[in-house]
């Protein structure tokens, strides 16, 4: 038997290659093929990674909320480690929307900030975010903090719909959808598809990271474990993780 | 132009924030799976362990 692998998964190397290569693609698409708009120019760029930041930050949310939902619903906690994943990918998401995004209003509106309904959900969905993830820094029994870490998530969910629709249901100054050049228009999608990819790749890398993390915190608490080990296997490195153990009743 | 700047430059510290933590996270688990291999590849590791091991509830390796 041999049971605690130290496999490479197959076509992980490829996984990488891939997101960098769409991260890359958009980059440069961004610097040299995205034309420079008439009235706001060169400052317009940041709306390729703000949009693909914004994106995120909500997908990042529905992710983990719907994961936090399966957790309820069947209590395994590898649903609550791809919400945690999902918090902390989107929290960064949401805080880069927030900072670009001033950064922006900054340059067009000629303020750092103001408070249009747009600025103001996307405020709130950052400070959900930040509640979730104190929830859980501060809670150690791992199904107590799945569970309220949950609640909070299914909550704060709400405010996505809002987010969404903030431009549309009230009067503000955020652009609701403004019109662009098709060139502009094909790079601000490839820049959320690459980032988009490569945002992934940190999600699947995160969660088993946790996955991991559990296991070991599950054998040092003294669960009853078996585990093996080849003669042959080298030290473990990045790409090896997770490794598979087995719970022995 | 500042703002331009300012705004990638944001957008990559962060995502490289998030990897080199993602990195060192990963050398802090290879340490403990390391370790684990190590306790599990010693003889004495068949004994029974006392209660304070990571195996005492078992007391032995199948």
């Amino acid at each position: 038997m041999n049971r605690l692998k130290n496999r490479r998964p197959r076509g992980a190397a490829l996984v990488d290659i891939l997101a960098a290569a769409a991260v890359a693609t958009a980059i440069l698409a961004i610097l040299f093929v995205a034309p420079t708009e008439a009235t706001m120019g060169l400052a317009q760029r940041i709306v390729y990674v703000h949009v693909a930041m914004a994106w995120l930050g909500l997908a990042g949310f529905l992710v983990m909320a719907t994961t936090a939902a399966i957790y309820l619903a069947r209590r395994d906690l590898a649903w609550d480690q791809w919400s945690q994943s999902a918090a902390e990918l989107g929290w960064l998401a949401s805080s880069l929307t927030l900072a670009t995004g001033s950064l922006w209003a900054h340059a067009t509106w000629n303020t750092w900030w103001t408070w249009d309904p747009r600025l103001m959900t996307s405020f709130i969905l950052w400070a959900v975010y930040c509640g979730y993830l104190l929830v859980r820094g501060s809670l150690e029994e791992p199904h107590l903090r799945a569970r309220l870490a949950a609640v909070l998530a299914i909550t704060g969910v709400l405010d996505v719909p809002l987010v969404i629709m903030a431009t549309r249901w009230f009067r503000g100054i955020h652009p609701v959808a403004p019109k662009m050049d098709p060139a502009m228009h094909g790079v601000l999608l490839l820049s959320v598809a690459g980032f988009t990819a490569f945002f992934a790749l940190l999600l699947v890398r995160r969660r088993a990271q946790l996955r991991l993390d559990g296991l070991l915190a599950d054998i040092d608490a003294g669960g009853v474990w078996t585990a093996e080990c080849g003669a042959d296997e080298t030290h473990p490195t990045p790409h090896t993780l997770p490794f598979t153990l087995h719970l022995e009743e | 132009m500042f703002s331009l700047i300012t705004a990638y430059l944001l957008v990559w510290t962060g995502l490289l924030l998030y990897v080199v933590r993602l990195g060192a996270q990963q050398r802090r688990l290879a340490q403990s799976v390391d370790a684990l291999r190590r306790q599990l590849q010693r003889p004495e590791a068949a004994a029974p362990a006392p209660h304070h091991s990571v195996f005492s509830r078992k007391g032995a390796l199948t």
